[in-house]
């Protein structure tokens, strides 16, 4: 029915069964639109947050799912401007998965703000002194580079390649692209710093608050390295996982290694600063502010395991399991690693944004809780939904991994 | 300097953070500017051929980049990373040099894998044949290989008559059923004749240069010999699902009706990989 739109050599499923695949995303992107609908028309008050929780699971949302899709700059940065041409592999995945992350998080960000009528007012009105314009500024500028980064890759689409005026478009935008893909870097480098920033300057809040590097607090610095970490494991993650569904083999197992290596080497410098921050920390940081670190970690669920989860069992391990040449020969375990990289970073996002508020900082304060309201987990629940789905036909019909013709007959 | 910008200060903070802003925006802007004004200025210039091209080039396996000089046994392991333009790329240039005083000799290979190659002939990557006659014209046809899977005539879509075509740019359109494709042009010319039913060619070209330069990208005979055999394994491979596997050699040659052997709905894929289409 569409085989005209699918790529020259490539198998896809039937149309009927890609139906099938498509529509239980579509129903819950429907609700998720009606939740959206909901917040926009009532206000805020549908959702579970309040003065004092004003950061909930759309922050903690946007925060993750920016730090995931740090592999689209990373890749980009490491196959454009140093050269590593083995990543061609996985830079038209990469994109896709960069476009859904930024542009799901701009699009929570919109239902967050209550009037997204008036996002612009950001741009007219900055706050040079704060990090979140500095954020704002930076998704807004990659968010528009990943979109130029993703447009070349549909006017690549068999049909479409056909018009002339497409193709000289895609051409010499694919000949500029290593200036997209520096700007991209520059930008991905402050606004995933500045993420981190915006915790590590909150004086108020002692257990996220950091000394200063400069005007940089060490979050700042973290952040960047931990998205670095995290994205090139993604790509290998969801690679894999495309792979497992589509049941082909889509790269080859030396670009897993590559990606593997990559991610483990970055994530154990990240690793070794992160101990050394908590280090600063508990012995200098909190104390300084009339705190024990140990006091942070007596509330609800949030104990001191989440602080041996965060550093060793989902930094360090992956982190040397990343490197190992040994796990890099079984895809498996490989993937397993990257898992478990991307779950560290899931988890210190989960970590700065929701515990960091339910923590008591006043002596009259207690403890909060914060549950999301259906709204929220149904807004949430549309960003994945409208990731699957963008990414769903974009793996139909574009040519997402250069590799997959010659794999198949190989 | 910003005036558009409520509440501006002259000072650093605000200098460096709109500075650094504006920078990006112009940079993004000035660059997707400079690709549209490119792409305008390509279609004025009729590059569009060309541009197509090194656009489908790319995007082909690597498998069928296959550098020729493998096919003459020169090199091992080699891509071609100069859209099959011999003309432009300085390892051939090499070889060529030491091929003409001498240090390497070109060798037919032993066979051909059952494909028939002439002596007279001088063979195009997209699967054509080119013959120089006498009055300076040359004459087009398609390959064994091709011949043996576009074997209806009546499917084939000629040029007219003084329609100019260029190297690498389509030629002959190919329909059948769904799927369909085009055959490259081996030279850049003009259209003088188009052959008739039973004709052994396609069509007769005055080319635009008859120097040297024009024809280096195409293969010699004894290159040709081992280019087909391996085409016919690597469309062998594609149409193979999930691999070829385990095989013994049969020492069979390939059928004359390659197209009935195709099954339909691989048909469009067989077509992409022989006509170096993606």
């Amino acid at each position: 029915m569409d085989s005209s739109l699918i790529p020259r050599g490539l198998q896809r499923t039937s149309f009927p069964r890609f139906l099938a695949w498509v529509l239980p995303w579509v129903a819950l992107l429907g609700v998720g639109l009606f939740a959206v609908y909901l917040c926009l028309a009532y206000g805020l008050n549908q959702t579970n947050m309040d003065n004092r929780f004003a950061f909930g699971a759309w922050i903690y949302l946007d925060l993750t799912v920016i730090a995931l899709g740090a592999g689209a700059f990373f890749t980009g940065f490491l196959l454009y401007i140093l050269r590593r041409k083995e990543l061609a592999a996985v830079i038209n995945s990469a994109v896709v998965i960069g476009f859904i992350c930024y542009s799901g998080a701009v699009a929570v960000l919109m239902v967050d703000v209550g009037q997204p009528l008036r996002a612009w007012f950001t741009f007219w009105h900055p706050n040079v002194h704060s990090m979140l314009t500095e954020v704002t500024f930076c998704i807004t500028c990659y968010l528009t580079v990943l979109a130029i980064e993703y447009v070349p890759l549909i006017l690549k689409n068999r049909k479409l390649r056909k018009n002339a005026s497409m193709l000289l478009f895609e051409f010499q935008l694919h000949k500029l692209m290593v200036v997209f893909a520096g700007i991209g870097t520059f930008l991905s480098f402050f606004h995933q710093g500045s993420l981190g920033g915006l915790y590590g300057v909150l004086v108020g809040r002692p257990f996220a608050f950091r000394p200063a590097f400069g005007i940089w607090p060490s979050t700042f610095f973290l952040f960047i390295l931990s998205a670095a970490a995290a994205g090139p494991s993604f790509i290998l993650l969801t690679s894999w996982l495309v792979s497992k569904i589509a049941r082909k083999p889509l790269v080859a197992p030396d670009v897993y290694r590559t990606l593997g290596r990559i991610s483990g080497s970055i994530l154990l410098v990240y690793v070794l600063l992160k101990a050394v921050d908590t280090l600063v920390w508990i012995n200098r940081t909190a104390p300084g502010l009339g705190f024990q670190a140990s006091s942070f970690y007596r509330y609800g669920d949030f104990g001191s395991w989440i602080l041996f989860a965060e550093i060793v069992l989902l930094g360090l391990l992956p982190a040397l399991m990343l490197l190992s040449s040994r796990v890099a020969q079984h895809t498996g375990w490989l993937v397993t690693a990257a898992a478990m990289a991307c779950s560290g970073i899931v988890l210190n996002r989960f970590v700065m944004t929701i515990q960091t508020l339910a923590l008591p900082t006043l002596p009259f304060d207690a403890f909060l809780s914060y549950v999301p309201s259906w709204q929220e987990v149904a807004t949430f629940l549309a960003v994945i939904a409208y990731g699957v789905l963008v990414y769903s036909f974009s793996f139909r019909y574009l040519n997402l991994f250069p590799q997959e013709r010659e794999l198949r007959s190989a | 300097m910003f005036p558009w910008v409520y509440g501006f200060t002259w000072s650093t903070g605000n200098l460096i953070f709109l500075g650094i802003f504006f920078t990006v925006v112009i940079v993004i802007g000035l660059t997707l500017g400079l690709s549209v004004l490119r792409s305008l200025r390509s279609a004025q210039s009729n590059e569009i051929a060309h541009i197509r091209w090194k656009s489908e080039f790319h995007d082909l396996p690597a498998a069928a980049r296959t550098c020729r000089h493998i096919f003459a046994g020169d090199t091992r392991e080699r891509t071609c990373a100069h859209d099959f333009d011999c003309g432009t790329c300085t390892a051939h240039r090499h070889i060529e040099e030491l091929r003409r005083s001498g240090r390497i000799v070109l060798h037919r290979p032993a066979g051909s894998g059952g494909f028939s190659v002439s002596s007279e002939r001088l063979y195009h990557r997209g699967h054509t044949w080119l013959r120089r006659e006498p009055d300076g014209t040359v004459v087009v046809g398609l390959d064994d290989l091709a011949s043996r899977l576009v074997t209806d005539r009546s499917t084939l879509g000629l040029p007219p008559v003084h329609a100019a075509v260029f190297r690498n740019a389509p030629l002959v359109t190919i329909r059948r059923a769904s799927a369909g494709t085009r055959i490259l042009a081996p030279i850049d010319g003009e259209i003088v004749e188009v052959g008739g039913e039973g004709c052994e060619w396609l069509v007769r070209l005055r080319p635009r240069s008859l120097g040297t330069d024009a024809f280096a990208h195409l293969l010699r005979p004894a290159e040709a010999a081992g280019w087909l055999q391996y085409e016919f394994e690597r469309l062998q491979r594609s149409l193979a699902s999930g691999g070829v596997g385990v095989t013994m050699a049969d020492g069979g040659l390939p059928m004359q009706e390659l197209a009935s052997a195709v099954p339909v709905d691989a048909w469009d894929r067989a077509l992409g990989e022989v006509f170096l289409e993606p």
